[in-house]
């Protein structure tokens, strides 16, 4: 009987996030004629992979109740890591009077070329599985372990270089950044297919089933025979995974290692998951809502672009609307049983 | 009747809480093909010894046996892998996750390629479902049924297992009769199937209609097991308490003054009840019956502001009243102490005391501060009426068993001042001893002058509490009773829907 009374709100609350990405879309377009160029959707595509990846990650994490702050740091950790392993070590301490390798063409890769890429990925993977656990272990909430995480791993890829960009990437990370197929944008591809992935996983494998019930009532899970140190801890590998993969994507783009980069885009992917619909206690949220959640921020930020609006208030009003996407969000859904 | 090897043997079974000797080596055995009831009262022992034997909690000292072989539990899971299912009293529960998904957490059916197959979930949540004759969508999220509908998905879930022993830790505690009867069946078949069952109930009725033996705990000591048939009624109680009680004589009271508290006219909310009318006097008890689904517990919902209503007037003391919100119904002076205890009523982290005295702090306050010697008394009282089993009294909710923290809440509420108390299923989960003080709590309040409504599905205590007794059938009112006329058989005719008798 419940159920069929809340059926409209249900449906709104369910396809609301849709339908305002669909009004963002219709206001963009009639207030600019560029909207719909293939520039203008390829760039939007583009800049939005990164956060996009960043909140996949995001979205493991948060659904079991967790959350990640190190991602940004790891950007720029896995981009200076992935640079120094081209000039051929894992870890080199510049002299501070020697001014980096200025557009130097001459690689000295550690391993051949592919390897180092995944060694790039292995080694960001052990330092999510190293936060996942000592949230994990010691029962510390990830919140704090992550915090420190990401100064830490800043502090890392900073003292890498001391703080200076690397030049030089080879050629094929330049088709990951720049390139197209079939005239998509790589990083969207990269992006899209990682997210139908994560889709999949979640919701056709035991263990993506396995990340909601933990996520939703740890103790619950337990009692239906559900280990939780696994669904706790590999979603922090998730996500310092494509953190580096966007760490190398943005190598490319800049044709340099860079440690600084990516300062803040934690707080972006965040929002960009809540705003899809999951919920900061976890067990609840869906893939598809983080990737309209990123397509939300994305396209008020094209709006305001082609408003011509400046870089500050632009700021402003991506805080504001946040917050109001959220507060219609829970009117919608209602809180009937949290 | 019991030969052979038992399909479970728990021996000399310690545990140790902080203050809390849980269990002192306690034995238990289940054999093939029987039901064995575990009775004793709140805080015995009974739940912290199936969640030994179930792998949720380490004992400290003694073995256990299955088929002979003596085995570990390191998880739940090593105990379901080796044949125990357990349905547990504090219903652990995934709100957001689907029915079939709560049925078959980390055990979903896969294809071929070992992916989730969903189809054939819910297909085999059906069967499950219908096996136990619950009329529930395995597709709907477990959270938007009524508590009585969760208890018959875990009864599915426990089932669909397979287990060869099965326990059931008091699993009418939110069931009425009809679903607990499908129950009793189901336990019928399965117990000729050879399996195993451990049963669990405060009430005594069940375990003479089950049971083959009964298991009695006291203070976490075996107080001793019996054939059902070596047993009766009062020796069985005497078991339980080590003490001698009275239990249910409504005593005569007093004419009750014809002055309408509250009233209710015409409520209806869409699809779940409709044209629903009564009236509560000062110092009356209106009882209400019904079969779980019969809209009770929404109706009231709906007086204390918890749920919007469609039409209808709501009147306090003759005077039209609007309540929008629960804060608006406590205003009026109406109070509900809720159906789903645990959710809505209790703050588990915090100390029996601090839960207790909240609603009434403004008691205690002396000048600017609160008077704690008066706190720790006034707690002190009904810790001890209520036989509320705790090692000290700021001990948190969280580690009370289950019936004492039903008995703290109810102890929160019982001490308000109020114009109207509302009771969804004071009893549930209570133990014999406990209920009848709680039911003459309930009594004095209403000889004090307060307006009571009591939902109860237990027909025996809704006799002996009510002065007048309302009967909801599918959302309508289908019959008035005063206690005089009131009768078993009317009671049951009307809450399936007949009109006239
Ligand atoms: N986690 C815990 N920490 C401390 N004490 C506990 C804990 N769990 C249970 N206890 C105590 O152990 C005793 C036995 O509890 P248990 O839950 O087994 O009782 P029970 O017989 O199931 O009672 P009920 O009928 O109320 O469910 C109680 O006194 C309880 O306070
Ligand atoms: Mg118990």
């Amino acid at each position: 009987m419940r159920i069929t009374k809340e059926k409209p709100v249900e449906l709104l609350s369910k396809y609301g996030l849709y339908f305002v990405l669909l009004l963002l879309i219709v206001v963009s377009a009639i207030l600019s004629p560029l909207f719909f160029s293939y520039s203008n959707i390829a760039n939007l595509l583009t800049y939005n992979s990164f956060t996009g990846l960043l909140s996949l990650g995001m979205t493991f994490v948060i659904l079991t109740g967790g959350i990640d702050l190190s991602v940004g740091s790891m950007v720029g950790f896995s981009s200076i890591l992935y640079a120094t392993m081209l000039h051929g070590a894992i870890f080199t301490f510049m002299p501070d009077n020697i001014f980096i390798y200025t557009g130097s063409p001459q690689l000295t890769p550690l391993f051949p070329q592919g390897i180092n890429i995944v060694v790039v990925f292995l080694i960001c993977s052990v330092f999510g599985f190293i936060s996942g656990s000592i949230s994990y272990k010691f029962r510390i909430h990830s919140f704090i372990v992550t915090l420190c995480f990401m100064i830490f791993i800043r502090g890392l890829a900073v003292s890498y270089t001391h703080g200076q960009p690397l030049f030089g990437m080879p050629e094929y990370i330049n088709f990951i950044a720049y390139g197209t197929f079939l005239s998509i944008p790589m990083p969207a591809i990269i992006w899209l297919t990682a997210s139908v992935f994560s889709i999949f996983l979640l919701r056709y494998t035991r263990f993506g089933r396995g990340i909601y019930a933990v996520g939703g009532d740890e103790e619950a899970a337990r009692l239906s025979g559900i280990k939780s140190a696994i669904y706790r801890i590999m979603p922090f590998i998730f996500s310092a995974f494509f953190a580096s993969l966007v760490g190398i994507m943005m190598s490319g783009r800049m044709a340099c290692g860079d440690p600084k980069i990516a300062q803040g885009w934690e707080l972006d992917a965040i929002a960009a998951v809540v705003i899809g619909g999951t919920s900061l206690f976890g067990g609840r949220g869906t893939i598809g809502g983080t990737v309209v959640g990123v397509l939300i921020i994305g396209l008020i930020i094209n709006i305001m672009n082609l408003l011509e609006i400046d870089a500050y208030p632009q700021q402003m009003v991506k805080g504001v609307i946040i917050i109001a996407a959220l507060a219609l969000h829970n009117l919608l859904s209602g809180r009937r049983y949290s | 009747m019991n030969k052979g090897v038992p399909l479970l043997e728990a021996k000399g079974i310690v545990k140790q809480y902080p203050g809390v000797l849980a269990l002192d080596k306690v034995d238990f055995d289940v054999f093939s093909g029987e039901v064995h009831c575990l009775a004793g009262e709140n805080g015995a022992g009974k739940s912290t010894l199936i969640e030994i034997i179930g792998g949720s909690y380490k004992k400290d000292e003694g073995t256990i046996r299955i088929n002979g072989t003596e085995v570990e539990f390191a998880s739940p899971k090593e105990a379901q892998e080796s044949g125990i299912a357990v349905l547990h009293q504090e219903l652990p529960v995934l709100p957001y996750l689907s029915v079939a998904e709560n049925i078959f957490l980390a055990r979903q059916p896969r294809n071929k390629a070992g992916f989730v197959n969903y189809s054939e979930m819910y297909r085999q949540a059906r069967k499950w479902l219908d096996i136990i004759q619950a009329d529930i969508n395995p597709r709907s999220l477990l959270g938007s049924l009524p508590m009585s509908k969760q208890q018959l998905v875990s009864i599915a879930k426990a089932l669909s297992l397979d287990a060869k022993i099965i326990i059931f830790d008091e699993p009418s505690a939110v069931l009425t009769s009809v679903e607990l009867k499908r129950l009793f069946e189901i336990i019928g078949s399965v117990k000729k199937e050879g399996k195993g069952i451990v049963y669990i109930s405060h009430r005594l009725e069940e375990i003479f209609e089950i049971g083959d033996r009964v298991t009695v705990l006291r203070n976490g000591r075996l107080v001793g097991t019996r054939p059902i048939e070596e047993i009766n009624r009062d020796t069985l109680i005497k078991m339980l308490v080590g003490r001698e009680i009275s239990e249910e004589v409504p005593t005569e009271r007093k004419e009750i003054e014809d002055k309408a508290v509250l009233a209710v006219k015409g409520l209806c909310r869409k699809g779940i009840f409709e044209d629903i009318s009564f009236t509560v006097n000062r110092g009356e008890i209106l009882g209400v019956y019904g079969l779980v689904g019969a809209g009770r517990t929404e109706v009231i919902r709906v007086i204390v502001g918890a749920d919007p209503l469609d039409e209808g007037e709501i009147y306090i003391e003759n005077r039209r009243v609007r309540i929008k919100s629960p804060k608006d119904a406590i205003k009026y002076g109406i109070c509900l102490a809720p159906e789903d205890r645990k959710q809505h009523g209790l703050i588990l982290g915090k100390s029996v005391q601090e839960n207790i005295v909240l609603p009434s702090l403004h008691r205690f306050k002396r000048s600017l501060f609160l008077d704690y010697g008066r706190m720790r008394s006034y707690t002190r009282k009904f810790v001890s009426s209520l036989r509320i089993v705790t090692p000290t009294l700021s001990q948190k909710v969280r580690f009370l068993s289950g019936g004492n923290q039903q008995k703290v809440v109810l102890a929160k509420w019982l001490g308000m001042e109020m114009k109207v108390f509302i009771f969804d299923e004071p009893t549930r989960g209570i133990d014999i001893g406990a209920k009848e003080e709680i039911r003459s709590l309930i009594r004095k309040l209403a000889e004090e002058g307060r307006a009571i409504i009591v939902i109860s599905s237990e027909i025996p205590e809704i006799m002996s509490l009510s002065n007048r007794i309302v009967i909801m059938h599918n959302g309508r009112i289908t019959g008035c009773l005063l206690r005089e006329e009131a009768t078993k058989e009317k009671l049951i005719a009307y809450s399936m829907g007949a009109n006239h008798i």
